[in-house]
């Protein structure tokens, strides 16, 4: 493969991996709000309950994911000077500002339950997956967004 | 542009009839880090610099220079 062949393909898979992220990020904060809604409505936790397993699995697969992408960019069925290519500069910086996003993020929904847990006793474990839903969904719409920016005028 | 790096990346591309897909070809980076970097949205680390450079043939003073204000 040529070098502007390899160029061409970086740009192209780039833009389509920004917008999956947008997805998949998007996804994750819808799934958090389900979960906000079940705290805020007192919803226990039943490990007896049929589907709480693969509910809990498919979980724990998809923010097994989300975290996965946000540590190494993903694309690992693309070839090696490829994704060299993708994951360059400009796209560590947009990691590293998307991190923040994330963190800020679950900063505040974590002052937000302790607030409401001053009213209501919450329930640790839909807490905790909240705030692991919600900040990894907005760094992952974050990075996105902000990779996408990147190709204005290009 | 950023107030504190002026560029001349796209006018010295421009001036030799490049497209930014060639440049980032040339430089062997992607086309994002030749848009943002003219764009003035992302300031080059000094390898990229050199890099660019190299590939344009010039000295990296001649694409990135301190704004007048800011030079001693």
């Amino acid at each position: 493969m040529s070098s502007s062949q390899i160029v061409e393909s970086a740009h192209r898979f780039s833009r389509k991996r920004a917008i999956l992220w947008v997805l998949l990020g998007a996804t994750l904060l819808f799934l958090a709000a389900i979960n906000l809604l079940r705290i805020w409505t007192g919803e226990g936790v039943d490990p007896d309950h049929l589907d709480f397993w693969g509910r809990r699995f498919a979980w724990f697969a998809d923010v097994g994911l989300a975290m996965l992408i946000l540590a190494t960019g993903g694309g690992f069925r693309i070839s090696r000077r490829v994704r060299a290519l993708m994951n360059d500069e400009i796209t560590s910086r947009n990691r590293s500002l998307a991190l923040a996003v994330g963190f800020w993020v679950a900063m505040l929904l974590c002052l937000a339950l302790a607030a409401v847990d001053s009213f209501r006793l919450l329930v640790a474990g839909r807490a905790i997956m909240a705030i692991v839903t919600c900040s990894l969904g907005a760094s992952l719409i974050a990075f996105g967004v902000f990779e996408l920016r990147t190709y204005r005028d290009a | 542009m950023h107030e504190r790096l002026e560029n001349r990346l796209r006018d010295e591309r421009t001036r030799r009839g490049l497209t930014q897909a060639e440049l980032a070809a040339m430089a062997e980076v992607s086309r994002k880090t030749i848009n943002t970097v003219e764009n003035g949205i992302f300031i080059p680390s000094t390898v990229l610099a050199l890099r660019l450079a190299r590939a344009l043939g010039v000295n990296v003073e001649t694409l990135f220079q301190l704004p007048a204000s800011d030079r001693l």
